[in-house]
């Protein structure tokens, strides 16, 4: 075992090496949203084409840096000159900028994002300029992407560690003082006072206490935990670290699913360094606490998340959630006092400690201080994990981070909190995102998922896409969950294929009442939401899809009807030959006619007819929509671009349960 | 502790949950499934209540009471929102009687259906009579559902023995899964699947002999809906009496509560104890080894060469008449320990005083239940209870006469064969394996004119001319002998070794080999095979 003293010199020492490094270094971003978009390849091709050049240079894989709709990301060092980033390098490109930028003197513009830190390199502004970046505090994702996760020099020279020292030094009771001052709520759902949830739990005279890590990140579009894990393990290890004393707790679990390998085996890693470092075990760094972790994996249910299902899984049981009294925090895993953080909330600890309660409170609102990261997905031109102060506005992340709608079209709404969240309204937009705020609203903060809709999607056709989902993972204990959600999915099915009455919208109202007090947990009292905020913010919707008849956004296909206008069509017979159902009648040259009786709205018509032409048109209820719709664009009716994101998530989560 | 429940102060026990406290203060609070005899699940949702400075509608069976709590059991929010989930409940459940304007008239004019293949609705349902889903569906006024519900079409489960499982109505209140957790430890069936593919099952789709069931048969007991149901008893209805009793099949003696049908018929028993396990013949054997269709009902004397069935008097007369001539040690009678003491003790008698024999042979079965004998030398008359002894050596009798409750190859040989009645259908003293005296008491009739041993024999006496056997009832022997202040086995520390252990039960009652009479054993034990039954007795 090295001392501590030690690592962190040789750690410094290592991380000088780096920065003044006199050989290229090509950081890419290999977390899995960054192999998801190809970095595998880059870095196979980037190693190749080194090998092949003799080069003396070295790759590191990082983390995510956050800007999804810009990867694969690649950070590079040259001697002598600021750091770049780079994005959206493929292979080609990156050969190109090892070609041109670190072996030549292009700056290759063309894929530069800007230079990391605050000189301007390149002719280009720095990164943190970028208008992604831009109006992010990156506190508890700051060392995403720029360290490697798996070395944990990387991490101690960033200062990593020396929260959760002080917090020896300061002993359990002044950590919680600390982390009152600091205002830090939790950042898994619900927001409740992370110090307060400690006190209860200290409270209690028990001989052994647990402390487990919530990373059974299950909310479709949501991948914030995954990312720090998999770019900052040590970040909520040490979290963890800081928990476990304030609370006496000598034992800690990481309750991880099993769909993040990645995550699952950079934790394995940052275990084994932990423990070589002596920062787990008996007696850590001779101060008579003691502490030991275990990573256990989630068999992939949602519900899972829950605490008590979630503790039940640990204990081997069938994750099903218990009525609460007894909290956790007075008996939980084993019978014995659990606290259970979420992964964010733990990684702030290390933050609060270094920085002290003030700094950390300085950003944030009244009620929620500090930063909260948030997965931005759907309709905007930047996608990605974003770090904002909270109380930043939705306005502000959704056209200023986000960039706006991504394809030109009106913002309509934005889902935040997963499938116990709901929807805001556009209008709405410049509502401060804080706990409070957005519970106000009818939405939750949840564990962070913001999905940005825009006219394209059906307000009805989210609704029912959410219910489903909870419908499938309830875990079937309570009849107002597993039946309930059933009953509503069925009422929105009808109301998408025009089969629903009036008096369908009040069963549905009904419903979610019953649902949303009736049920045992949180997955179904809040399993509601998307229906009740869509009916909120767009009940002109359902009364259009069950009065009219019209889906507004053309999504529901039972309600649409795809026509060829006779006056535009020359009769090309493309359509003919791509129509599945055989429901083109035409011949060449001569206005073709789509039978409506055969026909089954796929769309393939729509997608081939020629721009030019722009022929086929839509028709629901008393709206038409012609629009020139490519085929590489998707087809219409099909799902969104958001909702097909959420549906291959949802389908993963599916085979690997 | 003190709190306040619907205006009422009531006092709270410690650990008492807010559901228990009320319920002991008369003040009903709906519930499926929640059960005395299991902890707290907050499942069902029906028991939700208001709590003053509490989030929500916590499900008060699992809200511990606590000092100066304030609560409210049935606001009208409350009995909307519980109309509202029992109705969600119903939509998983062949519901149309329930919701039915007309179910009223039904009950009344309509005669239940019996033997339905399947259970539609209560009309066709075995279990309607004690239903819970039936009493809160009338209790919370239901005339409606929101949406269509849904029949999910699951084929019936009827590949184990004694346990018929129509997953249809299952309702997953979880008192299955929960009780075979109490009472055995482990989880042979557990909650399956999620979202509304959730169902009650085994692990990897076995059946529930593979999956190591014991057939305590207490699933059953607490499913409050048709769901899960004892094969044999579920078409006689509701029972209409409720004895309990001491079940003698082995030396346990679990209390057991034994149901019968207006016709003094024995359907159904069951353990008395909730928190331990009885064992598969406790549970299932009784009724269907009491109703077997070979039990003998009427007395037969010899004709020649076949047994004609006679009346009492003229069966009495002509073994009396057949024995006067072995008075002495040439007869000898053999019965065994599953006997009651007023039973061995007229027996005895009968022979000490009557035949004056020294033969009087008293078998003690063996751990499987078996009793065999051989008979002293110079032995030519024998009264036999049971099939205890080798057909070569009854061959050689000249005079057999034989009271059992079953026909057997040995009565077959018999000059006289007499019905006996016996387990529910006599009452007496029995001892159990600890030299407890338990007591059994009468739940049935026996079939036909058969009577108890003790009665049979002191009216074989009485026709011999004997006095001293003027006994009226197996009380007024016990008297005699003593026997008094039996108790049933109420309260057990832990499960009988014969419902955990299969290898330990008996196989073996009065001679006559249990699988022979009960359907479901012969294939239970074709699935355990240490069970293999040696080819003995009758």
């Amino acid at each position: 075992m090295t001392s501590l003293a030690d690592a962190y010199a040789s750690a410094r020492e290592h991380w000088q090496a780096l920065e003044t490094s006199p050989v290229p270094i090509f950081f890419v971003g290999a977390a899995t949203c960054g192999r998801a978009a190809g970095s595998g390849d880059t870095l196979d091709r980037l190693r190749a084409e080194i090998k092949a050049r003799q080069l003396q240079a070295q790759v590191i894989e990082t983390g995510c840096l956050g800007p999804c709709s810009l990867e694969p990301l690649m950070v590079v060092h040259k001697p002598g000159t600021p750091r770049v980033c780079f994005g959206n390098v493929g292979p080609a490109e990156a050969v190109q900028i090892l070609q041109r930028h670190v072996l030549g003197d292009d700056p290759c513009a063309e894929w530069t994002l800007g230079s990391i830190g605050s000189a301007s390199g390149n002719g280009t502004g720095t990164f943190s300029d970028h208008p992604m970046m831009r109006g992010q505090v990156r506190r508890v994702l700051a060392n995403c992407g720029l360290i490697d996760p798996e070395n944990v020099d990387h991490y101690l020279a960033r200062d990593g560690y020396r929260g959760f020292l002080r917090a020896l030094e300061i002993g359990g009771d002044q950590v919680v003082d600390l982390v009152r001052r600091a205002g830090l709520r939790g950042r898994g759902g619900a927001g409740f006072p992370t110090w307060r949830k400690w006190d209860t739990c200290r409270q209690t005279g028990a001989d052994q206490r647990y402390l487990i890590c919530n990373a059974d990140e299950g909310d479709p579009g949501a991948f914030m935990n995954r990312s720090l894990i998999e770019s900052d393990p040590h970040a909520v290890l040490e979290g963890m670290l800081i928990a476990s004393l304030a609370l006496g707790a000598s034992k800690g679990y990481v309750y991880c699913r099993a769909e993040y390998p990645l995550a699952i085996a950079r934790l394995k890693g940052a275990i084994a360094q932990m423990r070589a470092l002596g920062l787990l075990g008996d007696n850590i760094q001779g101060s008579g606490f003691s502490f030991d972790l275990e990573i256990k994996k989630g068999a992939g249910a949602f519900v899972c998340g829950e605490e008590t299902a979630l503790i039940a899984s640990i204990e081997g049981r069938r994750g099903m959630p218990q009525p609460r009294p007894p909290f956790p925090a007075v008996s939980g895993l084993w019978g014995k006092p659990t606290i259970i953080q979420n992964v964010e909330t733990l990684a702030n600890l290390p933050l609060i400690l270094r920085n002290g309660p003030e700094w950390y409170a300085a950003v944030g609102t009244e009620g929620s201080k500090g930063t909260r990261s948030f997965a931005l997905a759907g309709k905007v031109k930047r996608t990605g994990l974003i770090e904002v102060p909270l109380g930043t506005t939705l306005r502000q992340i959704v056209e200023e981070i986000g960039g706006g709608s991504s394809d030109g079209k009106p913002i309509k709404a934005v889902q935040t909190g997963g499938p116990s969240g709901g929807c805001i309204g556009a209008e709405q937009l410049d509502l401060p995102v804080d706990y409070e705020s957005l519970a106000q609203a009818g939405s939750i903060m949840g564990s962070g998922g913001m999905i940005v809709i825009d006219e394209d999607t059906c307000a009805v056709d989210l609704a029912k896409y959410f219910i489903s989902f909870t419908q499938n993972e309830s875990c079937g204990k309570c009849p107002p969950c597993r039946v309930g959600t059933r009953a509503m999915l069925y009422l929105l099915e009808r109301i998408v294929e025009g089969k629903a009455g009036i008096e369908d919208l009040r069963r549905l109202d009904a419903l979610a009442v019953t649902v949303a007090r009736g049920s045992l947990c949180g997955l179904g009292q809040t399993a509601p939401n998307p229906v009740l905020t869509t009916m909120r913010y767009f009940r002109d919707e359902y009364h259009a899809h069950v009065e009219q008849k019209q889906c507004a956004a053309f999504v529901c296909r039972p309600l649409v009807q795809h026509r060829i206008d006779a006056e535009r069509c020359p009769g090309c017979t493309a359509c003919v030959k791509v129509c599945p159902a055989e429901a083109i009648i035409g011949v060449r040259g001569e206005p073709h006619v789509i039978a409506t009786e055969r026909c089954s709205q796929c769309g393939s018509c729509l997608s081939v007819c020629p721009p030019a032409y722009a022929a086929v048109y839509r028709v629901s209820g008393e709206l038409t929509r012609y629009e020139e719709i490519h085929a590489k664009k998707g087809k219409p009716g099909a799902p969104t671009e958001a909702s097909a994101q959420l549906e291959a998530q949802s389908e993963e989560l599916d085979q690997c349960s | 502790m003190q709190l306040n429940i619907d205006n009422q102060t009531v006092t709270a026990r410690s650990g008492e949950s807010v559901l228990q406290c009320a319920s002991r203060h008369g003040i009903a609070i709906p519930r499926l499934c929640s059960h005395s005899s299991l902890p707290a699940f907050g499942a069902c949702r029906l028991c939700i209540v208001e709590i003053d400075g509490m989030r929500g509608t916590p499900a008060s069976c699992a809200t511990p009471a606590v000092e100066g709590m304030v609560v409210r059991t049935n606001t009208e929010a409350l009995r909307d929102l519980r109309r509202g989930i029992l109705q969600l409940i119903l939509l998983e459940h062949p519901s149309a009687c329930l919701v039915c304007d007309k179910h009223d008239l039904c009950d009344e004019f309509r005669p239940a259906a019996a033997k339905a293949g399947r259970t539609t609705g209560c009309h066709t349902c075995n279990n309607k009579a004690v239903c819970d889903v039936r009493v809160l569906a009338d209790e919370l006024e239901l005339t409606d559902l929101p949406v269509p519900p849904v029949y999910r079409n699951l084929p019936l489960e009827r590949s184990d023995p004694f346990i018929d499982r129509d997953l249809n109505l299952c309702i997953l209140c979880g008192r299955c899964v929960r009780i075979c957790k109490a009472q055995h430890g482990r989880g042979t069936i557990d909650f399956v699947g999620r979202g509304s593919q959730t169902r009650i099952g085994e692990a990897f789709g076995r059946s529930l002999s593979e999956a190591g069931c014991r057939f305590c048969g207490s699933c059953i007991d607490v499913c409050p809906t048709g769901s899960l149901a004892d094969r044999y008893a579920k078409w006689y209805g509701a029972p209409s009496r409720f004895t309990a009793t001491t079940c003698t099949l082995c030396d346990a003696a679990c209390a057991v509560t034994v149901h019968t049908t207006a016709h003094e018929r024995a359907v159904a028993a069951r353990g008395v104890d909730p928190r331990v396990p009885i064992c598969v013949l406790g549970r299932f054997a009784i009724p269907e080894f009491l109703n077997g269709t070979r039990r003998l009902k009427t007395p037969q004397i010899r004709v020649g060469s076949r047994l004609r069935d006679v009346p009492w008097q003229q069966a009495l007369a002509r073994a009396a008449e057949h024995l006067r001539p072995f008075v002495g040690d040439g007869f000898a009678l053999v019965c065994d320990t599953t006997n009651t003491l007023e039973d061995r003790y007229v027996l005895y008698k009968f022979t000490r005083d009557v035949m004056r024999s020294p033969h009087y042979i008293e078998l003690q079965p063996d751990a499987r239940g078996v009793s065999r004998a051989g008979l002293p030398d110079g032995v030519r008359a024998a009264l036999l209870t049971g099939p205890f002894v080798d057909h070569e050596r009854l061959q050689q009798l000249d005079l057999l006469i034989v009271q059992d409750c079953y026909a057997t190859a040995t009565s077959e040989l018999a000059t006289v064969s007499l019905p006996v009645a016996v387990l529910s259908e006599v009452a007496g003293t029995w001892v159990d394996g600890d030299g407890r005296m338990r007591p059994l008491r009468k739940a049935c009739r026996g079939p036909g004119t058969a009577k108890p041993d003790w009665e049979i024999i002191s009216e074989l006496a009485r026709t011999m001319g004997e006095t001293g056997f003027e006994y009226e009832s197996a009380a007024t022997i016990a008297r005699d002998i003593g026997a008094v202040g039996a108790r049933l086995r109420i309260r057990q520390t832990e499960a009988p070794i014969a419902a955990t252990d299969p290898s330990r039960r008996r196989t073996h009652f009065r001679g006559h080999c249990l699988d022979d009479h009960v359907g479901g054993l012969s294939e239970l034990n074709g699935v355990e095979p240490a069970l293999a039954t040696a080819a003995v007795g009758g």
